[in-house]
């Protein structure tokens, strides 16, 4: 199988390094853009940390060359001809997301919600509705005060509510240079909340900023 | 890349997997049908995770030191 980590511009496309099993690098291009990849003997992945990390040490070495699309992991093809044939097919698509996250690295910030608001004890179905709708009254609130100093510092946010983590979690598309200042921003801001607890990691490729399904 | 670096403010290496997850296994382009990985797998990852941050949490709140 063809294991692909990540789409990158042919002309920056670079085979450094080793993936998954320790297999060699190949760098498969079509036209003005390349899949970054390696070929096994296996037919499934486990998404064990081991893994998952070298799957993005690949995306990331590539990330010093130039723009990334990473690639969700576990995503293989039969042989090398049908990877060219989807690269082939999605070409101008992939071109165009190539574009979009040009110069720019993704950040991760979670806010974890004071747990009291978490264990309220259900009383009627009208407590407990009035509670739930208190609780994501609450969550919004927090996520306004935390959350929106971020945003204008970013070319694109998304945020996503895990209620079941009892966080909210965001990706931020960030232009590379400005690493510095929104983490410094974010260390601003949990000072201000000492009630929530922040946590920012990064500089990630952009894994949140590309669109899952490329048409041909 | 070494997991430490992935912390431009603060947060171990346990938060930066979790990101790691929520990215490689949720977020990227999905190019061909054949995701080849089994779901109890990613299940397995994030049970195991939570169980290892809610026992650090609770040793350090009970005032254990963790190496």
């Amino acid at each position: 199988l063809i294991y692909l980590y990540a789409i990158v511009e042919a002309a920056s496309a670079a085979a450094e390094g080793v993936g998954l099993q320790d297999e060699p690098l190949v760098c498969i291009s079509v036209g003005d853009v390349a899949g970054v990849c390696s070929e096994h003997a296996s037919t499934t992945f486990p998404a064990e940390p081991e893994a998952l990390w070298r799957h993005d040490e690949v995306v990331e070495r590539q990330m010093a060359r130039g723009p990334v699309l990473p690639v969700r992991f576990g995503t293989t093809f039969e042989h090398e001809r049908a990877l060219a044939a989807r690269l082939s097919e999605a070409g101008s698509g992939l071109h165009a997301q190539l574009e979009r996250v040009r110069g720019h690295v993704e950040l991760a910030v979670r806010v974890g919600l004071p747990e009291a608001a978490e264990d309220r004890p259900p009383g009627g179905g009208r407590e407990y509705l009035k509670a739930r709708l208190a609780s994501r009254r609450e969550r919004s609130a927090l996520a306004q005060r935390t959350l929106d100093p971020l945003a204008d510092i970013a070319a694109s946010e998304r945020r996503r509510s895990r209620e079941e983590r009892g966080e909210i979690s965001a990706s931020y598309l960030i232009p590379a240079d400005e690493v510095r200042r929104f983490s410094e921003r974010v260390r601003l801001i949990q000072q201000q909340n000492p009630d929530v607890s922040m946590s920012c990691t990064g500089p990630w490729a952009p894994y949140s900023f590309v669109d899952a399904e490329v048409p041909g | 890349m070494q997991r430490g670096s992935r912390s431009p403010v603060s947060s171990g290496e346990d938060v930066a997997l979790i990101d790691l997850l929520d990215r490689l296994l949720a977020g990227g382009v999905v190019l061909s049908g054949d995701i080849t990985l089994a779901v109890a797998d990613i299940d397995l990852v994030y049970v195991g995770l939570r169980a290892l941050i809610s026992s650090v949490d609770a040793a350090e709140r009970a005032g254990v030191r963790l190496p």
